[in-house]
């Protein structure tokens, strides 16, 4: 059984992708606090409906060149924005600690909430198996 | 993966704070050292420029230190002809590292490096859960 059919798992996969590249770029922004002209950034919600029809606003390759494999890889990534809730200081640097910190803060609490929702999944799948009682 | 990555890129971060950390230290060791010959330079305070390079390994942006510089400013003159270090006047140069200065540079280093420390412990949670769900 592939799990990544039922659209559940797939948008909790999707989810967790998500998350953890959101977790990547703000290491970046707290990583690059004193870099002179470093900008801060941040990925984009995706949004449910696109979630849905599974476009979810990952940054796909475009074939330009008939040499160019087929565009669909594995772990397409979401494109990264300019957090536009900062203002640059006078070296230019806009990270904003105490702003990233609770977007790290929040982005391990949606970790966790997407984790027990796939165990929760799991455990019903479990019951309706009838084995064990998930 | 991802969260791995993550792990990388803050142990970057924690790096060029401790390489800041480390001239800082330096500047306050030798706050005040004068020239060993009269007249001379006394030392000049260095200082640390951080920048966002990509690393091709990993593919994503790293922290690095962009070379240490040495600032421009002014020396400080002090009238001290017993000095050995002192001109034909009586004065001697003394460095430009100004302790305060030194103070909240470190301090903003310190901050820094545990702003990255608690970006590695959530990360690290994050990683543990997923192995969890191996668990269940």
């Amino acid at each position: 059984m592939d799990l990544s059919k039922i659209p559940f798992f797939d948008l909790i996969n999707k989810r967790l992708s998500w998350l953890a590249q959101r977790q990547d770029v703000l290491a970046q922004n707290v990583a690059n606090a004193d870099t002179p002209g470093y900008k801060a950034r941040d990925l984009k919600e995706p949004s449910f409906a696109e979630l849905v029809r599974g476009t979810g606003g990952t940054v796909r390759p475009v074939a330009t060149q008939p040499g160019h494999f087929g565009a669909d890889i594995q772990g397409a990534r979401w494109a990264a924005i300019n957090d536009p809730s900062s203002t640059p200081t006078l070296n230019g640097n806009s990270v904003d600690m105490e702003n990233e910190m609770i977007k790290v803060s929040k982005t391990g609490i949606d970790y966790q909430f997407a984790i027990n929702l796939y165990r929760k999944q799991i455990g019903m799948i479990k019951t309706a198996l009838g084995r064990s009682g998930g | 993966m991802d969260l791995f990555k993550t792990l990388r890129i803050s142990a970057s971060g924690l790096k060029a704070e401790g390489e800041r950390m480390r001239v800082v230290a330096e500047n306050i060791a030798n706050a005040d050292t004068v020239s060993d010959k009269p007249g001379g330079d006394p030392y000049r305070r260095k200082l640390v420029t951080f920048k966002n390079a990509l690393d091709r390994v990993l593919g994503t942006n790293l922290v690095k230190t962009n070379g240490i510089v040495t600032d421009k400013t002014d020396f400080q003159r002090k009238y001290d002809p017993g000095n050995p270090a002192a001109d034909a006047d009586g004065f001697v140069l003394t460095s430009n590292v100004k302790p305060l200065i030194e103070m909240m540079d470190l301090r903003e280093a310190q901050r820094s490096y545990e702003a990255n420390l608690s970006v590695v412990d959530a990360s690290r949670t994050m990683l543990l859960r997923t192995i969890d769900v191996l668990r269940s």
